[in-house]
């Protein structure tokens, strides 16, 4: 039979939040109660638990950087004037636009070379 | 079974964390870096996960912590320490991943390919060269995923990106969030019961 979905939410609920450690211990007893007698709820666990450590290990990050060099260098643009430290937050967020800016100028004057070659080369310049 | 107990939580009225911030108003140098160093772990954690993108993750921890520091004169302690440095690289992150979602490199899809996280093969190499027995999420099952929880409404997005971290308690992102616990708990329920099927169709459990 199924059950009609606050139902589900409502016996669902604490099963997440047991995953997660955050249940009292009068919820603790009311819930392995549950888990003892109800199959359902031990697959429901089962699944919300999946969910839960599918989801943490994507979400962590690959390389965390040294926190030690960051303090330095957090100090360093702190030390600085406060117009330093705008140009230095400027330099940082536009450094990949800058550079693919820079690609597309160099793409741009390596054809125009090329196209000035050979029209030198049929002798039209 | 023994569950971990997360509520632990010490607040700014903490003597010890009125201290460190007295110091580092005063212009304590050491001070500051060690506040640095004992919560760059957590902000950066934060931060990726809001912009799954390591450099920009870099940058808004960074600006972070130069505002983290400009505004400890005027921080009430209404919260702990961790909580509201963790409101403000929130706040910056997800305004860095609005600028960024509105930015024509983005919508053109240019940034990413420079982007080493959206490499699927760079990842699984990175990931065997930090820890070669490791058992994770291949680097296409990890795409999915993340195209999945993009997917999910913001509230719930939100809420499951902070409660993916292990340091912080529903207590705790509620205090971020500025929501009521039972909302918290609510909303995590509510994102994985929406990703659960998905994760099913797509044979990721």
């Amino acid at each position: 039979m199924q059950q009609l979905p606050w139902r589900k939410k409502k016996r669902e609920m604490p099963l997440s939040a047991y995953v997660d450690g955050e249940l009292n211990n009068r919820q603790l007893m009311e819930i392995g109660e549950d888990l003892v007698l109800n199959p359902k709820a031990r697959e429901a666990l089962d699944s919300l638990s999946d969910v839960k450590f599918l989801v943490e290990d994507t979400l962590a990050p690959i390389q965390i950087p040294n926190s030690k060099e960051v303090a330095a260098n957090i100090w360093k643009c702190l030390q600085a004037p406060n117009k330093t430290i705008r140009s230095l937050k400027l330099y940082n967020r536009n450094r990949r636009r800058n550079s693919a800016a820079m690609i597309a100028s160099i793409g741009l004057l390596v054809t125009a070379g090329i196209t000035f070659a050979r029209f030198r080369k049929r002798r039209l310049v | 079974m023994t569950l971990p107990n997360r509520s632990n939580l010490q607040f700014a009225r903490d003597p010890e964390e009125q201290q460190r911030i007295r110091r580092i108003v005063e212009g304590d140098a050491d001070a500051f870096a060690n506040l640095i160093e004992d919560f760059h772990p957590m902000a950066f954690g934060l931060a990726y996960r809001i912009l799954l993108h390591q450099e920009d993750a870099e940058e808004v921890v960074q600006d972070a912590f130069i505002k983290i520091h400009a505004a400890m004169r005027s921080f009430r302690g209404d919260s702990s320490l961790k909580t509201w440095i963790l409101r403000i690289v929130f706040r910056l992150s997800l305004n860095r991943r609005r600028d960024r979602s509105r930015s024509t490199w983005y919508k053109l899809g240019l940034q990413h390919r420079n982007d080493k996280q959206y490499n699927a093969q760079e990842i699984e190499t990175q990931i065997q060269q930090i820890n070669p027995e490791s058992e994770c999420v291949s680097a296409d099952d990890r795409r999915k995923i993340l195209e999945l929880i993009d997917e999910l409404p913001g509230a719930l997005r939100e809420v499951l990106l902070l409660n993916s971290m292990e340091e912080l308690s529903y207590e705790e992102i509620s205090r971020v969030l500025d929501i009521p616990i039972g909302t918290v708990s609510s909303r995590i329920y509510s994102a994985r019961r929406k990703l659960l099927p998905k994760f099913r169709r797509y044979e990721l459990v």
